[in-house]
This record gives structure tokens, C-alpha cells and sequence, in this order.
């Protein structure tokens, strides 16, 4: 008798705990919904937790209240990491070397479910349901490299295991992105900023460069509006028809 | 004779240090802070971009990195006409992220967690060293020749680069 009362307590404490999991990661899609950061972030924040890449280490805290904000775990993943970029239940994160994806269905402590190296490079990522985006790129000393390349990824599934280069496009000095629907903003420095057309993910078309005196470094695309880091300051589009932004303001300071 | 070596020695060390030909090159300068003011975060008026750095949206409002001192406010509720409607001074700033009316930054190695009530910006959290390999500002972030710091200065918090003269350190 008293055995099932155990095994009916367990049942129970089962159940109590797969729904909190589910619960949990579905909250974290809601919040990010009222807050965005851009590619090139070494910090995010993805439902109560905030994730810290270190170069070598990934942080999560718990920030469910911010006057008690504590560490929960840290843990190693790879070389020369840069960016942390969120995405539902996942966490991609862009090293020198290569791309990793971690599984955030326990957000206390993200999971390294696949990776895909690369060449040697800056790198930024963003990713969708299915496929990640990856600009690298060579310009700066400190990350070397030759290669000046958007790199898409099939990540549907279980390819997310073993991500799978489905297209590389090259551009001058890719930077920052974000995408809506099927159009992919990419900063270019000087170069300025692609428009690339990615409804078909194995052929990628650059249908516009929006080029002048700016010069971009990252993008989020917020809604309908798309709002732009460059040097000296911001400017800000209307994304409304994606596929053509509209300039709408612009405050920078002249820069040197 | 042992002093003799030492006398010797040192007339080489000093001789290697005199170098009278003025040469300009690019590279590396520190850019140095001042220790005191170090943990202080205090909310301003507006500020012109400097070196302008990442950004945060989080509803109307956009967050921008000034880079190594702190945060500028702009108010996006009107994207046709944005208006900048304060600064966070935090030294050392390099990232942001917001939620709930908190904002999460660095102030040099340590995670600061802040809120803005009227006029004024609290410390809700600080989690030290969060940040560790952050600033490590000993060198400048590319190789090549740089001006060696000079610690009576203050301390090192960021590297700009311009013409400097007979740098003496490189890496």
C-alpha cells in the first residue's frame, strides 16, 4: 500500500515538473517578443535569464528578480566566442571558429545540442525555425581570416545536430543582421547595408544595397521598423514592405 | 669590479632609451579613467554620439552603448522623429540588454543591473567580474606598436587609435 502511495506521489511530482519545463520556455518567447538586441551582443536576455558569452564561457543568470540576480551555472564552449543571439527555445552563439546551438528548453542550463566550424573570422548569427545565418568576416586584425561570406544553415530538425551549409553568399565586409519574413538586412561597414532576398535559402539575391555616407554595423528589425547601429549613432527604416525600407530619421554625430 | 658591470650595464640600459629621432606612427593610445569615479553611475541630459556602440529596443525606447561610458536614451515612439532624452553614465559600457524597466549593462567587468525612476538611475544589483574577459585592457585590441601606459594617469579603460610618436610598446 504504502508503495503506492510512493508511486502515485512520483507520478504526481512527474507530471508537476513537465509542465513547470513547458511553462517556462514558452514564457521565454512572450517577453522577447517586447525587447530585441542586435547580432553582434555578447549578452541577451531570453525570458527570466540572462545569458554572458566570456570569449570562452557561457553564463546564465537568473533574473526572474533583478535586486536577487544570481549566477546559476557556467560552462565552457569553445574558443574566441563573440555573439549570443536568442531564438525560442534555442541559444546560437558565434565564435572565430564556428557556430554553436544550444538547446534552452531548460533555461537554467542551456544545452550544446550542434556546431558547425567555419574558417577563421568575425561572426555574428541569427537564426530562424529552420535555418541560421552567419556573416563572416575578414577586416578585423584581431579575428583574421580571409573570407567575406553570408553563410546559411539548415538547422531544421535534427540537421541542428550537425548544421548543414546550404548556400554561402559573398559581400564586402559583412557585419550585423536581421531578417524579416524573407528579407536579410546585412551591414557592410562602409560597403552599406544589403537587402537579400532569402525565400528560396539555397539561393540567397541581393536586391538592394543601401549605400551612402553611413557606414553599418548592426541591425534589429523590430516590428516594421528597422532600426540601425552605424558609426556616429542610429538610423531608423520602415520595414513595412520589407524588401524596401524606407529611411525615416537619422540622429549621429559627425564622425571622425 | 662587480659594481664596475652594474655601471656598465646601466650606461648600455640608458643608452638603448635615447632615442632622439621623432617618429610618428598609427596606432594605439590608452584612453585612461579616472579610479575614483570608477563605480559611479549618474543619469544626465542628453549627449552628443561619440563612438557610438550596441543597442537595445524594448518597447518605445532604444538603448544605445556610448562605447566605455555609458548608455543614450532615445525615445523611438515617433521613428520619424526619435528623441534622445538622457544619458546613463556608466564607465567601462560595452553591452546592453533590458527588460522590465531594467536595464543590464557593464560597468568594466561587473554586471550592473539599473532602473530609472524621474531624474534619477539606481543600482538595483552589481555582480562583480561578470565580465572577465572584458577589459582586458593591457594590450589594444590589434596587434602592432602602441603607447605604453603610463598607470600616473589613472587606469586603462579603452584604447583609441591615432598618430602616436616613438611608441615603445608593441605586441
Amino acid at each position: 500500500m504504502k508503495n503506492i502511495v510512493t508511486i502515485i506521489f512520483l507520478a504526481f511530482l512527474g507530471i508537476f515538473f513537465t509542465t513547470c519545463k513547458k511553462a517556462s520556455s514558452g514564457m521565454g518567447d512572450a517577453s522577447n517578443s517586447s525587447g530585441a538586441g542586435g547580432s553582434t551582443a555578447m549578452m541577451t536576455i531570453s525570458g527570466n535569464y540572462l545569458y554572458i558569452v566570456n570569449s570562452y564561457t557561457l553564463q546564465t543568470y537568473d533574473i526572474s528578480n533583478p535586486a536577487t540576480a544570481v549566477l546559476l551555472s557556467e560552462q565552457n564552449v569553445g574558443w574566441n566566442i563573440e555573439t549570443i543571439f536568442p531564438y525560442r527555445d534555442k541559444l546560437f552563439i558565434g565564435s572565430q571558429t564556428g557556430m554553436y546551438v544550444f538547446d534552452n528548453s531548460n533555461p537554467k542550463y542551456p544545452k550544446l545540442q550542434g556546431q558547425a566550424q567555419h574558417f577563421r573570422a568575425c561572426d555574428p548569427v541569427v537564426a530562424d525555425d529552420d535555418f541560421a545565418y552567419v556573416t563572416l568576416r575578414n577586416n578585423n586584425q584581431r579575428c583574421g581570416g580571409t573570407q567575406n561570406v553570408l553563410n546559411i544553415y539548415d538547422i531544421k530538425g535534427v540537421n541542428v545536430l550537425n548544421p548543414k551549409l546550404v548556400s554561402s553568399l559573398n559581400m564586402p565586409q559583412p557585419n550585423g543582421l536581421g531578417f524579416k519574413d524573407n528579407i536579410l538586412y546585412v551591414c557592410m561597414g562602409d560597403a552599406g547595408l544589403n537587402v537579400v532576398d532569402i525565400s528560396d535559402r539555397t539561393k540567397p539575391q541581393v536586391i538592394k544595397t543601401i549605400s551612402g555616407e553611413e557606414s553599418f554595423v548592426d541591425v534589429i528589425p523590430f516590428e516594421d521598423l528597422l532600426i540601425t547601429y552605424i558609426h556616429g549613432g542610429l538610423v531608423l527604416y520602415d520595414i513595412s514592405a520589407p524588401a524596401n525600407p524606407v529611411k525615416l530619421s537619422k540622429i549621429a554625430e559627425p564622425t571622425l | 669590479m662587480r659594481n664596475a658591470i652594474i655601471a656598465f650595464a646601466a650606461i648600455l640600459f640608458l643608452a638603448s632609451c635615447w632615442n632622439t629621432k621623432k617618429e610618428e606612427v598609427l596606432g594605439y593610445a590608452p584612453i585612461y579613467g579616472d579610479s575614483t569615479r570608477l563605480k559611479k553611475i549618474e543619469l544626465s541630459t542628453p549627449k552628443p554620439y561619440e563612438t557610438a556602440g550596441k543597442i537595445y529596443v524594448y518597447g518605445n525606447t532604444l538603448y544605445q552603448v556610448e562605447t566605455g561610458k555609458g548608455i543614450h536614451i532615445t525615445d523611438i515612439s515617433n521613428p520619424s522623429a526619435p528623441v534622445k532624452t538622457g544619458f546613463i553614465s556608466v564607465m567601462g559600457a560595452q553591452e546592453i540588454a533590458v527588460k522590465d524597466n531594467a536595464i543590464y549593462t557593464n560597468n568594466m567587468k561587473d554586471l550592473v543591473i539599473l532602473k530609472i525612476s524621474g531624474n534619477t538611475v539606481t543600482l538595483t544589483k552589481r555582480l562583480p567580474g561578470s565580465f572577465k574577459n572584458l577589459f582586458d585592457h593591457r594590450r589594444p585590441p590589434e596587434r602592432g606598436r602602441f603607447e605604453c601606459p603610463n598607470p600616473t594617469k589613472g587606469i586603462v579603460i579603452g584604447w583609441q587609435k591615432r598618430t602616436i610618436i616613438n611608441p615603445n610598446c608593441s605586441y
